[in-house]
C-alpha cells in the first residue's frame, strides 16, 4: 500500500513538473520531448531522483499503447484532402525509405561496434523510423506552418512507418534470439501479413469504428473514451491476428479524422488531453528507464552512429525514396534533416531486451543515445531551418475561437468567435451592413460582457465580441472583415508572397508583355496555374515558387489542385 | 534616398476626384500622362486595362498601383489620385480603393522598374503614410510625402514588386 501511494505521488509530481516545463520549452524553444526525457532522467537512477526503474515488461506495455494513442490522435489530424500531395512520396519514405536507412545504418554500425551483420541490421532496424510524437509536436507546435507538400511528406510518413521499423525489428530480434545469425524465407510472407493484415483491419475497423460512433447515443464525455477505447481495441485484435497494430491504428485514426462524427470537435479535443498525456508518461517513462552510466561510456560509437544515420542514411534513403516525386532540393534538404528519432526507437529497444538476445543492453543504449542526439541537433533546429529555407508560410490571420456546430443533416459548419479591435476593418458599420457571404449569420454580440439585443442594427466597436455561423469555406472571408489587422504579420506576407497578385488563369505570354521578360515560346500558351503544376509536376502547393525575368512567382492560393492566386516578387 | 524621389511632379497628382469606376480612373491617368508627357491617353488606358486583366493591382486597405509598360516613354512616371469616394477594385482584401498610384514605365523595363513597384507597395503598407495620404490638404503636401519618403531597411527594399 505505502509503495503505491508513494508512487502515485511521484507519478503524479513528475507529471506536473513535466506540464509546467513545457513552458520552458516555449520560451527557450528545447524541444519539448527532450525537456520530458530529462526530467524522466533526473528522477531517475543516476540523477537526484534516485528511483530504479528497470522493468522492461512494463516500459514495453506502457510504451506501446502511448504510442498508439499518438498514432491514433495524429490519424485524425491527418487530412485525406492533403494526400494528392503527400501519399504516394510518403508512403515510399514509410516502405523503401525505412529499409535503406536500416541497411545503411546496420552495416555502419556493424563495423562500428565489432558486431556481426545481423545485429547490425537490428539496431539500424531499431532505429530506422521516424518518430510520429516527436514530428507531430514540432510541426504543430505553436505557429509552426510550413508547406504542405513537406509538412504532409513527413506526418503522413511518421504516421506509417512505424510498422516497417517493427517488423523489420521483430525479424531481427527473432533471428537473433533463436540463437541463428540468418534469416529464414518466411521473411517476407510475414512482412505481407503484417501490412496486409494492418491496412485491411485498420480501414474496416476505422469505418465501423465511426458507425458506432454515429449510432450510440452517449454522454458527450463518453464519445472520446469509445474513440480511444475502440482505437486501442482494433490495434489489439491486428496485432494478435499477427498484422501491425500500429499501421491499423493510425488508420482509424485517418478514417475517424475524415468521417463526419457524432460529438467530433470534442473528441479532437480530448484526444489532444490523450496524445499529450501519452507523450509525457512514455518520454518521462523512457527517461526512467535508461541509466546513463551505462550510456556515457558508449558515447564515442553512439555518436558515430547518430552521425551515419543524420548524414548519410536519413539523406541518402530521403533522395531515393523521392527520386520519382521530383522534390526541390531545399524540400529534400529538410525532410532528410527532419527525420527524427524519438520514442519508437527506444520503444523497439525494448524488443531485444524482452527477446532475451545476447547483449540486449547495448542496443538499448545505443537507440538511446541516437534518439537523444537526434531531439538535441534536429529537434532543436528544425524551426530555424524551415525559416531559412523560406518553407515556413507566414502567418494567417485568425480568429480567436473556432468551434464545429453539430446540425444534423449539415454541411460542415462553424462557430466562429471575433474580438473587435481598434483597428478593426468593419468598424463603424452596422452589422447588417457587414458584406457577410449569403448563408453567414452574426449569432450573437458581447459588448462590456453583456450579451446584446438586436444584433443587426449593431454599430461595431472595438471590444466587442461577435459570434458568427458560417460555413467552412466562408471562414475566410468572414476573417478578412473581422479579425483585426496586423502589420507585422502583413509584412511577413508580403515579404513571402510579394505584394501584387495574378490570377492563375492569367496567360504566362501576357504575363511576359507587361512586364517585359523573355520567356520560352512553349511557355507562353499556357495559365500560371498549368506552368507551375508543369515546374512542380502536378504536385504544385502553396508557397511554390519560380523564377521569371526578375521576379519570382509565389503560388499563393490553391484549390484542388488549380493556382488561383500567384504572388509577384521582386528577387 | 527612394527611387521615387523624381517621379511624381506636382502636376500629376489630383486629389478628391469625384468617379465612381476603376475604368474612369484609368481614363483620368491617360488624361494626366497626355497633358504632361504628351502620351497618347489611349494608350494609357489600354496598357493599364491589359495588367488588370491579369489580376487586380489593389494591394488592399484602399490601395491600388496599377501599372504598365509604353512604348516611347524615356522615364518611369508616376501619378497620383486620390478618390473622393472608394470605389470597388476587386481588391484581394475585398475592400474598395481611394488611393490610386499609376506608374508607367518605358518599354524597355528593366529590374530598376519591379524595384520602383516594390518600394511603392511599401510605402503604401505604412499605415501612417495612408493616414497621411488620406489628410493631406493638397497636392504638393501629397508630393512632398511621396517623394521625400524613405525606405527603412535595404533588406525590405526587396519586399515586393
Amino acid at each position: 500500500m505505502e509503495f503505491w501511494n508513494n508512487a502515485v505521488l511521484v507519478g503524479a509530481l513528475l507529471m506536473v513538473a513535466a506540464i509546467l516545463a513545457s513552458l520552458l520549452a516555449q520560451r527557450t524553444g528545447v524541444p519539448l520531448l527532450l525537456v520530458f526525457l530529462g526530467i524522466g532522467m533526473l528522477a531517475g537512477q543516476d540523477g537526484p531522483g534516485g528511483i530504479a526503474f528497470n522493468n522492461f515488461d512494463a516500459a514495453y506495455v506502457v510504451g506501446t499503447i502511448a504510442l498508439a494513442i499518438i498514432l491514433l490522435d495524429g490519424g485524425m489530424r491527418t487530412r485525406t484532402e492533403s494526400f494528392r500531395i503527400g501519399l504516394r512520396p510518403a508512403l515510399s519514405l514509410a516502405t523503401f525509405g525505412v529499409i535503406l536507412t536500416a541497411a545503411i545504418v546496420g552495416l555502419a554500425a556493424a563495423w562500428l561496434l565489432n558486431l556481426n551483420w545481423l545485429q547490425g541490421l537490428l539496431i539500424g532496424a531499431i532505429i530506422g523510423s521516424t518518430d510520429a510524437a516527436a514530428v507531430f509536436s514540432l510541426l504543430h507546435a505553436a505557429g509552426m506552418r510550413l508547406k504542405q507538400r513537406v509538412g504532409t511528406t513527413l506526418e503522413i510518413e511518421s504516421g506509417c512507418n512505424d510498422p516497417m521499423a517493427v517488423f523489420l525489428t521483430v525479424v531481427f530480434t527473432a533471428a537473433l534470439g533463436s540463437g541463428g545469425s540468418d534469416l529464414d524465407a518466411g521473411v517476407l510472407l510475414q512482412f505481407v501479413q503484417q501490412f496486409g493484415l494492418g491496412a485491411v483491419a485498420g480501414w474496416i475497423g476505422g469505418k465501423l469504428l465511426a458507425g458506432l460512433i454515429n449510432r450510440v447515443n452517449l454522454t458527450t464525455g463518453l464519445y472520446p473514451l469509445l474513440a480511444a477505447a475502440g482505437g486501442l481495441s482494433i490495434y489489439g485484435m491486428t496485432t494478435v491476428a499477427g498484422g501491425s497494430g500500429f499501421l491499423a491504428i493510425y488508420l482509424v485514426g485517418l478514417v475517424l479524422g475524415n468521417s463526419r462524427l457524432h460529438a467530433g470537435s470534442h473528441i479532437l479535443r480530448v484526444h489532444d488531453g490523450l496524445a499529450w498525456l501519452s507523450q509525457i508518461t512514455l518520454f518521462l517513462m523512457l527517461g526512467l528507464l535508461v541509466t546513463p552510466s551505462a550510456i556515457v561510456p558508449m558515447w564515442r560509437e553512439g555518436l558515430l552512429v547518430a552521425l551515419v544515420l543524420m548524414l548519410l542514411a536519413r539523406p541518402a534513403a530521403v533522395v531515393a525514396s523521392l527520386l520519382p516525386f521530383h522534390f526541390p532540393p531545399r524540400e529534400q534538404l529538410f525532410i532528410s534533416w527532419v527525420g527524427l528519432r524519438g520514442a519508437v526507437p527506444i520503444v523497439l529497444a525494448t524488443f531485444p531486451v524482452l527477446g532475451g538476445v545476447e547483449d540486449a543492453q547495448l542496443y538499448f543504449n545505443v537507440a538511446f543515445f541516437v534518439v537523444l542526439t537526434s531531439l538535441l541537433l534536429q529537434g532543436w533546429t528544425v524551426a530555424p531551418l524551415a525559416q531559412a529555407l523560406r518553407l515556413k508560410l507566414p502567418k494567417e490571420h485568425a480568429p480567436y475561437f473556432v468551434e464545429s456546430l453539430e446540425v444534423p443533416g449539415q454541411s460542415e459548419l462553424k462557430l466562429v468567435g471575433y474580438r473587435v479591435a481598434s483597428t478593426s476593418p468593419a468598424l463603424g458599420r452596422l452589422i447588417s451592413q457587414l458584406p457577410l457571404p449569403a448563408g453567414v449569420r452574426v449569432a450573437a454580440a458581447f459588448r462590456h460582457g453583456r450579451q446584446m439585443d438586436s444584433v443587426g442594427a449593431l454599430d461595431i466597436r472595438p471590444g466587442d465580441l461577435l459570434y458568427v455561423i458560417a460555413r467552412d469555406e466562408d471562414v475566410p472571408l468572414v476573417d478578412r472583415l473581422l479579425v483585426p489587422e496586423d502589420d507585422a504579420e502583413e509584412t511577413a506576407q508580403m515579404q513571402y508572397f510579394g505584394s501584387f497578385t495574378l490570377r492563375g488563369d492569367a496567360l504566362v505570354g501576357d504575363v511576359a508583355d507587361v512586364y517585359g521578360i523573355e520567356v520560352p515560346e512553349e511557355a507562353r500558351s499556357l495559365t500560371l496555374s498549368d506552368y507551375l503544376n508543369r515546374t512542380f509536376y502536378k504536385r504544385c502547393v502553396i508557397g511554390d515558387r519560380v523564377r521569371l525575368g526578375g521576379m519570382e512567382l509565389v503560388v499563393r492560393e490553391i484549390d484542388d489542385g488549380k493556382v488561383l492566386k500567384v504572388g509577384i516578387r521582386v528577387i | 534616398m527612394s527611387l521615387l524621389s523624381r517621379l511624381l511632379p506636382v502636376s500629376n497628382i489630383i486629389l478628391d476626384l469625384d468617379v465612381t469606376s476603376k475604368k474612369r480612373v484609368f481614363e483620368q491617368a491617360g488624361l494626366i500622362f497626355e497633358n504632361t508627357l504628351g502620351i497618347g491617353r489611349s494608350q494609357v488606358f489600354d496598357a493599364l486595362f491589359a495588367r488588370e486583366r491579369l489580376g487586380s493591382t489593389g494591394l488592399g486597405h484602399g490601395i491600388a498601383i496599377p501599372h504598365g509598360r509604353i512604348k516611347g516613354l524615356k522615364e518611369a512616371a508616376g501619378a497620383f489620385v486620390r478618390l473622393k469616394s472608394p470605389i470597388p477594385f476587386e481588391a484581394p482584401d475585398g475592400g474598395p480603393v481611394n488611393l490610386v498610384f499609376v506608374l508607367m514605365v518605358p518599354e524597355k523595363a528593366t529590374d530598376v522598374h519591379l524595384q520602383i513597384l516594390s518600394e511603392l507597395a511599401q510605402l503604401f503598407s505604412e499605415r501612417d503614410m495612408r493616414t497621411a495620404l488620406t489628410d493631406a490638404p493638397d497636392a504638393a503636401t501629397a508630393q512632398r510625402l511621396i517623394t521625400e519618403w524613405e525606405p527603412h531597411a535595404p533588406t525590405q527594399r526587396r519586399a515586393a514588386v
